[in-house]
Formats: C-alpha cells, structure tokens, sequence
C-alpha cells in the first residue's frame, strides 16, 4: 500500500461505566489511502462513530497510535494538535444539531477560517466563503440566513464547506446521509465524491447503510462490537462476504424482485452480547450459527484470506 | 458581474433585512406583551427622571433641612409633601431611584459576570473543578442572601461601595448556577464538538458557541434579579446597614418617614410604592422576555 495518510495501530478506547470498562472501540488497525475512501459498516453501537472522533483526537484513546503521514498525532499538545487539525476535519451526522443555530450561514463557514487564523481581512474572508458556497453548491441569498430557516441538505452542504474551508487531506464523514431523505442523500454523496476527484481528499466514511458504502467507497470495514471483523475491497464484498456476520448484514438488504421471494433468508438471532468487560474470543460467537468451542478463550486476529481481503473468523484460519 | 442576486436583491439590502431578524423578532414578541410593555415604560421614565432631576435641582435642596416647612402635605409646590427636616420628598424619591437602579444594575452585572465565569468554567471542564466549585457555591447558597449581605456590610461597613459589593457577592451562587447548567446542556451538542474539530481555542468555544446558546435563561434571571437587588438594597439601608442618612435612598427614606408613619402615612406611601413598582416592573420585563425568548415560540 503506497500513499498511506491515515493508519491506525491497535486502536483502544475503553470507557468507565459503573458496571465495569465498556469497550467501545477495541484494538482496530484501518488505513486510509489519500484520495481514496474506507467505508466503516456496523449496527449501532459498535463504535464507529468513537473510531471517526479518535481519529481525529476529538475523544482521547485509551491506547494505540494514530499515524498522520507516519507521525502520531496523539504525541502531539494542543498547539501542535492545532496545526494538524488543519489537515482533518469531520462532517457529522445531524446537520441539525452540528450547525450553531445562533450564528449565519457565512459565520459559520468561515469559523475554522478565523480561528485558525487563515484570513487577513474580512474581504479576504467573504471571497473565500462565497468560493466555498459556490464549490459545495449553496446559493449567495442564503448567505446571511440561519441554519433553522434552511432545509436538511442545505445544512449539510454548510457542513461540507465548514469542513472543506481549511483544504483538509482527510475528512471523516460520520454517518453524513442518514438524516436525509434520499433524493438528498445521492446528491450529498455525489457532491462528496466529485470534491474527493477534484480535491484528491480522502474519506473515512461511517455508516450503517450498505447501499450508500457501496455507492462511496474503495474498501470496506466491517466492525461488531467494537472490532474490525472483515476488511475487504467493495467488489469482493458483494460477491464474496466471508465472515458470518457480513453475510448476515447482505442478506438482509431487501431485494426489489418477487423471484426472489423464497431466496433462503440468513438471519442472526439472539441480542448483541454486552460490550462491558467482553470475555475474549469471537464476539459474533453467541449468535454465530458456526459457532464451536475453538470461538473462546482468545481474541482472533485479521487473517489476510486473498489479496486485499481480511477476515477475523475461525473458519478461514490457516 | 452582476451585483443582483437571485430574488432581484441586492446584496446589500438582503444583509441588512436579515442580519436583524433574530433581535428583532424577540424584542416584536416582548412589545407584543402589555404588562412588559408597561414595566419597560416605568423603568424609562425612572432613569430619565432620576438623570434629569441631577441637572434641574441642586443636591444641597434634595438634603438641606428647612424645617418651617416639614411635613407639609401634597401641593403643586410639594408634589408627594415635605418631609420630618422640610425636604421635598418627591425630588428625594426621584433622586433615590438613581441610587436604587445604579446599585441594582451594577450589582446584577457584577454578579453575571462574576457567576458567569465560575458557573461556565464548573460546566465546562466538570469532573473535580467541578465538584470543589459547587461545593462552595452549595455552602454559600445555603445561607440566605439578604443575611449574607448583612454579614457582609457588618463587616466591610455601611456606605453604597459596600453595600453593592455585599449584594453582589451574595448573589453570584445564583447567577453560578444557572450558568453552569446552560452550559452543561450546550457543551455537548455537535457544534460545539465542530467547533473544536475546527481548531478553536476553548475560550472561542465558551464565548462564541456555547454562551450565545444559553443566553435566553440569563438575561431572564438577570431581569428578574434586578428587582430583587433593590428591594435587598433597600431593606438593608432600611435597618440602617446600607446607605446612610441623608443620602436619599428608598429604604432611608422609609426608615425617615416611619417615624410620622401614624400622622402623615404618605411619607411611607410614596417610598413604598417607589420600591415596589420598580419591583414589579422589573419582573413584568423578565416574565415578558422569558416568554420572548422561549424558542418553542419560532
């Protein structure tokens, strides 16, 4: 893999709850290639959301490095973090609560302008908004307007140019879409992907929704509680899922057509087992139909199954 | 290009339609209130009399004694009477709003002030600092305001410096705490989680995300304290811990005239209805900008 921009190494963050240490994220190595888009898939609460903030240090790890061009930003204080702040930034997922409801569309825009200090004067300031208005597609009259007079994916085309204002190598796009209605969704993720052709930016793209991952990225990440249980390229995900767990989450997607109405559906049964204090071994195990004894006792590593496609599954161990 | 723009505006028109709507809309909503209405017109009236009065009479006639006119009763000369030394009561009142209003407002802004940076510094870091701030801030709320004020003024000594200073500092738990609970609400919103992916330097992110988003409860409790700082003030100076003779405050004007109070009862009607009905404008305000400001409104 050349052209690595983001690489993390053994990743950890646990959180203190009353019931003992709740692993939200638990040791996760992904990379992210510059220009390129990783897509991060799993239910809710399998921490991808806490991944996307510890990329970008907006929550402290537990343990692990996060390598920005080879260098560990966790190394790094608040100033030097400032700096490298400029390379990644973060579009959220509710462009309803991530907008300030008490400032106008050009403040907002132009606030990591103005607090990373990247305009001398207000002209400077207004030309460069407007340019950043212009590139994510928002009409000059909404300018002056407040983010409640605007409509879900307007707000997020603010989100976007917030995010693109400091010319970033590196966005994480935390579930961006799913707020949306769909017709906005593809035009938000079309506007995603043509910024990333034209910018070279690239994504770490969280999100539950199969449909929009396949649309966005190169590779893809699958996470259950806390884990990365299957790397894989997005072909090879839809032809070829291994781990029993992603081929659950495919058979689950509806298929629009009656022939394949007696298709034999795979479906998991069981709760998601507590993410407080996990014993070692397979997580997936007690709801995993090919479950066995060998599941227990040890976590289980990223084995590379064929070039570019790694599963965490016992069943293709070697 | 161009200067019109897509609804036929010109830019500069369309900045300055908007750039006024969100103060413009709250202060519509508080006019549209009768009784806020009639609070914020008491109020003017009061400031501009009692700045007024400083130019037109001299301070020498407001405290000089001339007792062959005292306790005289209401006449076109004497508007609300003389009092016990012959002095015009209605021009002491006028002058003594200035004293109450200057020790309310000042006292109010102090203590925001003041409260507001220990109550945003407990929101917004939490955890110990949070936890030894609020204990003392629960240590000094547990003692009631006003004879903590006493307390205060018992130690520092009667005069308006002190007496604001022991209004003020007995009034910062309040102003503390709702600070830090506005603050609390806001710090973990998502703006404000992008503001800090955006490189903004916490004081940035205290003053320009997280307060503008919790004024709407501070401006209500500031409004509503004012009228409560001057009735405190009052009382004080009414037991004779607070401003002194001659000095024309309310409360020493009431004190004054609560010796005559059985013969001549408007030397403690008129006082009184000076405190009270700036009281009670004050809370029309707050009540009326508390409704203003409730965002389920827009």
């Amino acid at each position: 893999m050349e052209n690595v921009l983001i690489k993390t190494v053994d990743l950890k963050k646990y959180f203190k709850t009353p019931k003992g240490l709740l692993h939200a994220v638990d040791g996760v190595n992904i990379t992210v290639e510059s220009g390129k888009t990783l897509g991060v898939v799993g239910e809710s609460g399998c921490g991808k959301s806490t991944l996307g903030r510890l990329v970008l240090r907006l929550i402290e790890p537990t343990s692990g490095e996060v390598l920005l061009k080879d260098q560990n930003i966790l190394k790094y204080n608040s100033r030097e973090m400032k700096k490298y702040r400029l390379h990644m930034q973060m579009i959220f997922q509710d462009p309803y609560a991530s907008l300030n409801p008490r400032m106008s569309v050009t403040d907002i825009i132009a606030e990591p302008l103005i607090a990373n200090n990247l305009c001398k004067n207000q002209k400077e300031k207004n030309e460069k908004v407007k340019e950043l208005m212009d590139i994510v597609g928002l009409a000059q009259r909404y300018s002056n307007s407040y983010p409640h007079e605007l409509d879900g994916g307007r707000r997020q085309r603010i989100g976007v140019a917030r995010a693109l204002a400091v010319d970033p190598d590196f966005i994480v796009c935390d579930e961006p879409v799913s707020a949306l209605d769909v017709s906005i969704q593809a035009q938000i993720l079309n506007l995603l992907m043509d910024l990333q052709d034209q910018q070279k930016i690239a994504y770490l793209f969280i999100t539950h929704d199969l449909s929009v991952v396949k649309h966005i990225s190169q590779t893809i990440v699958i996470m259950y509680l806390g884990q990365c249980i299957e790397e894989v390229s997005n072909k090879e995900l839809f032809h070829n899922p291994l781990h029993p767990y992603t081929q659950a989450l495919l058979s689950a997607i509806p298929i629009p057509d009656l022939s394949s109405r007696k298709h034999p559906r795979y479906i998991i049964k069981g709760e998601v087992t507590s993410p407080i204090e996990p014993e070692p071994g397979c997580r997936f195990r007690t709801r995993c139909p090919h479950a066995t004894t060998s599941c227990i006792g040890r976590d289980i590593p990223l084995f590379e199954v064929e070039k570019n496609h790694k599963v965490a599954c016992v069943l293709f161990e070697r | 290009m161009s200067k019109k723009l897509y609804d036929g505006l010109e830019s500069k028109e369309i900045n300055r339609i908007k750039k006024k709507s969100q103060v413009q809309f709250v202060l519509s909503h508080l006019f549209k209130n009768r009784l806020a209405v009639a609070g914020i017109l008491f109020l003017s009236i009061m400031i501009i009399s009692s700045i007024a009065i400083g130019f037109l009479v001299d301070y020498k006639v407001i405290v000089k004694h001339d007792l062959r006119n005292k306790l005289l009763g209401v006449s076109a000369r004497y508007w609300f009477g003389t009092d016990g030394f012959g002095r015009n009561l209605f021009y002491r009142i006028i002058y003594g709003a200035r004293i109450s209003l200057m020790i309310g407002f000042v006292s109010v802004a102090g203590s925001t002030v003041l409260g507001g940076t220990i109550g945003s510094i407990a929101g917004y870091y939490g955890g110990k600092l949070d936890i030894i701030i609020m204990r003392f801030i629960d240590i000094q709320m547990a003692i009631p305001s006003t004879l903590f004020a006493i307390c205060i003024v018992s130690v520092l000594g009667t005069g308006i410096t002190n007496l604001l200073l022991a209004i003020m500092i007995a009034d910062i738990p309040q102003f503390a705490l709702i600070f830090r609970s506005s603050v609390m609400s806001v710090k973990n919103s998502e703006f404000v989680e992008a503001a800090r992916s955006n490189g903004c330097s916490t004081y940035r992110i205290i003053f320009r995300h997280i307060l503008p988003n919790c004024m709407g409860p501070i401006i209500v409790q500031a409004t509503l304290n004012l009228g409560g700082v001057i009735l405190t003030a009052a009382s004080l100076s009414f037991i004779g811990l607070g401003v002194m003779p001659p000095t024309p405050e309310w409360g020493v004007i009431l004190t004054e005239g609560q010796e005559y109070m059985r013969d001549f009862p408007t030397l403690v009607i008129f006082p009184g209805l000076a405190i009270m009905l700036t009281v009670l404008a004050c809370n029309f305000i707050g009540d009326g900008l508390r409704d203003a400001l409730d965002p389920k409104l827009k």
